[in-house]
């Protein structure tokens, strides 16, 4: 087994050509993706956004603002409490919390600042612009409208103290008549505004480099890795896996040195990878080291097994190359690695969680971006070897039934 | 040492071996005769537990080849029909991978592959990369890789397809070595000039079914009247000798021409006009008993070569 991988790695790395091409595109790819990530403001689609919001206020008011959010088309509203929405927004799993803080109607009548406060992931910029968009008007309805018949029944009451309460009344309903959400004079929008917090500090690893950097590194692996995994193939064509099976070795061990090269030559891919990124682009490869190097392993070895299964389904080298391909593109596209999963269609989003991009890129956000500690990285590690040791399963599968026919 | 009974194996529709039987005695060099899909690479893919066979069994030394598959491999070394190395390699790197695998290692692996690149008449080739290996170098390449774990049976499958007549006869000269080793050999050819000068005994395999087995001589008195005269040519008129197509029963060999009749006369006038129409000059004229060609024509009823 080791013999193979041995000799594997010796064909592999005695091609330079290959190896220069195999290294030089993927920074290549690296360096252009940045280029095009960091000046990007494209257009997206209607779909509604995911917010969460927690009510600390508890009071009529603040029911009113989540049964008025909640009916919103445009926002898919989830009531949280605040300790665990702002878990969740950390993580990249909700774009922003809406907080209606403690004493939220109070506050209002009193005619101080409203308590109201959105703690957001600056990675999902553009799901926050929608999110401001579509709740400030809605917000100001039912806001606004108090705290305007405040305003002005407070300057009424300071210049004439002994008016009329039923004077006073009429005021009111005055104001509630005339008031439009869409004229909102600046004052008022200034003493309302939301208190924006990002729960991310903004001076971080640029979110476009960390997109770049991994979402091209996992796609260019996978593309390597279909290579690779036709090396079974060019063992079959060239007699030598005949030969092999005819030597004491058994014939999944063939299967599993394959397996072994494959994973080495991924390690080292990424390796590469990252160095790169951050010699010329400076990210911090020391932010979280073991996690950096877990998450990279278990790519690796997805991504391997992503080659094995390749190799063990197809019966000619063509097959691998359209399979390979197909799916990798599939891939690539809905996990993340060509479009930056928030601006992708919900349905995108939800499907990203089948391919290997999604939990790796994922996981190279949580140590670069979200800088979580590996704790909470680990699930995604682990989804990553569940997928690669089911493909490996199913590449054997495939091996074993073939095996009469590789002859 | 090798039994071979009642070996069955289909392919979908194609019957590739009907009902084979063989024995082959320790340390004989042992002939499988046949043209192109006759079954000889299947027999030998069965012999070297590639292929299970629908019936029939198979013993090595006694050993059941069918029950005991892994202790089967270490007796055995196959010769494979095509190629089958690391072209990116060297012929050691080659071997020293070929002998992990069965275990070798250390001195004692290094050892036996400088010992074969020197049988073979490779040693100062060996750490080149195949890629700029003759053809004929390479199938040395390829018999050396499966005479590194010593086994004592051989599998020839067509191991001097595709090369020149020089490479071919470095070949023969290894494989008499070999023969002299006491290692039992079974070699599949459709040259008969290769089973004429290596095989004591041969059996004539055609559409899966092994026309007829016996020693040359045996075989040979299986017909008679029939004579062959050989031209021979001078090396010139042989590398000129374009593949043109020759009248029946008259074909090129690698020492001249070759033509069979039932007159002798006749035959000698044939090939004497071949020759001066064509320019070559002959070196000797030689008659020849009835060969296995002719065996073979009567077997099957067809030519060996397409
Ligand atoms: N894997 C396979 N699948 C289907 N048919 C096969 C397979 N292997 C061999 N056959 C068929 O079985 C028959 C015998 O083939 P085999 O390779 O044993 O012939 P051979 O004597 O070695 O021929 P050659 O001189 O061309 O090497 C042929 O008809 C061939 O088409
Ligand atoms: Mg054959």
């Amino acid at each position: 087994m080791l013999a193979i991988a041995l000799k594997d790695l010796k064909i592999i790395l005695g091609d330079r050509k290959a190896l220069v091409l195999s290294f030089l595109l993927p920074i290549f790819l690296v360096g252009l993706f940045a280029f095009v990530y960091g000046s990007m403001g494209a257009p997206r689609e209607e779909h509604p956004v995911n917010l969460l919001i927690a009510d600390q206020d508890q009071t009529d008011l603040s029911a009113v603002i989540v049964t008025r959010l909640d009916s919103l088309k445009s926002i898919r509203l989830t009531s949280i409490c605040l300790e665990e929405a702002r878990q969740k927004v950390t993580r990249g799993d909700y774009p922003a919390v809406l907080v209606l803080h403690k004493g939220l109607a109070d506050s209002i009548s009193a005619n101080r600042p409203a308590g109201l406060e959105m703690q957001y992931d600056p990675a999902q910029e553009l799901e926050m612009g929608l999110l401001q968009q579509a709740i400030m008007l809605p917000l100001f309805e039912i806001i606004g409208r108090p705290a305007l018949r405040e305003m002005v029944l407070e300057e009424v009451r300071g210049d004439y103290p002994r008016l009329d309460p039923k004077l006073i009344k009429q005021i009111e309903n005055n104001i509630d008549k005339s008031f439009r959400s869409d004229n909102i004079s600046p004052r008022l929008q200034n003493r309302n505004a939301i208190i924006m917090t990002p729960l991310i500090p903004v001076e971080r690893t640029s979110w476009a480099l960390v997109q770049a950097v991994a979402g091209t590194a996992v796609m260019m692996l996978l593309f390597s890795v279909a290579g690779l995994g036709a090396g079974l193939l060019v063992e079959r064509e060239s007699g030598t896996l005949k030969r092999l099976l005819i030597t004491p070795l058994h014939p999944m061990q063939i299967l599993y040195g394959k397996l072994l090269s494959t994973l080495v030559i991924s390690v080292l891919q990424l390796a590469v990878v990252f160095i790169f990124a951050w010699l010329v682009f400076g990210l911090d490869l020391t932010l979280n080291p073991s996690a950096l190097m877990l998450v990279a392993l278990a790519t690796a070895f997805a991504c391997a097994g992503f080659g094995l299964f390749l190799a063990a389904v197809s019966t000619s080298r063509k097959q691998v190359e359209m399979l390979s391909t197909l799916i990798i593109l599939i891939m690539s596209a809905i996990g993340g690695s060509m479009i930056p999963l928030p601006i992708m269609p919900v349905i995108m989003q939800k499907l990203a969680a089948i391919s290997v991009n999604y939990w790796s890129i994922q996981g190279f956000f949580d140590i670069f971006w979200r800088e979580l500690p590996l704790w909470d990285i680990l699930p995604r590690i682990f989804i990553l070897f569940g997928m690669g040791f089911l493909l490996i399963a199913v590449a054997r599968l495939f091996f074993k039934r073939n095996l009469a026919g590789l002859v | 040492m090798i039994e071979i009974r009642n070996l069955s194996k289909h392919f979908g529709d194609v019957k590739a071996l009907k009902n084979i039987n063989l024995s082959v005695q320790q340390g004989e060099f042992f002939g499988l005769l046949g043209p192109n899909g006759a079954g000889k690479t299947t027999t030998v893919n069965i012999l070297s537990t590639l292929l299970k066979p629908d019936d029939g069994s198979v013993t090595l030394n006694g050993l059941d080849l069918l029950s005991d598959p892994r202790g089967a491999k270490r007796l055995l070394g196959v010769v494979p029909q095509e190629l089958a190395l690391y072209e990116e390699l060297s012929a050691a790197d080659n071997l020293h991978f070929w002998g992990k695998l069965y275990g070798m290692q250390g001195n004692s692996l290094k050892a036996r592959i400088r010992h074969l690149l020197e049988f073979m008449g490779l040693n100062d080739r060996g750490n080149d990369r195949l890629t700029t290996f003759s053809g004929g170098m390479k199938r040395r390449v390829n018999l050396a890789v499966a005479l590194l774990h010593d086994p004592v049976i051989l599998f020839l499958d067509e191991p001097t397809v595709g090369i020149d007549v020089q490479s071919r006869h470095r070949i023969y000269e290894i494989l008499g070595k070999l023969h002299q080793q006491d290692k039992t050999i079974v070699y599949t050819t459709h040259y008969l000039e290769e089973i004429e000068r290596l095989c004591e005994r041969v059996a004539i395999i055609d559409q899966g079914e092994i026309k007829a087995e016996g020693t040359l001589d045996s075989l040979r008195q299986l017909i008679q009247g029939d004579s062959e005269v050989l031209v021979m040519l001078d090396d010139i008129s042989l590398k000129t000798a374009p593949a043109d197509p020759l009248p029946a029963g008259v074909r090129l060999t690698d020492e001249g021409l070759l033509g069979s009749g039932d007159d002798v006369n006749d035959l000698v006038q044939k090939l004497v006009t071949i020759c001066s129409a064509r320019g070559w000059n002959i070196r000797d004229i030689e008659l020849k008993s009835a060969s296995l060609e002719t065996v073979f024509l009567q077997l099957t009823g067809k030519e060996l070569r397409d």
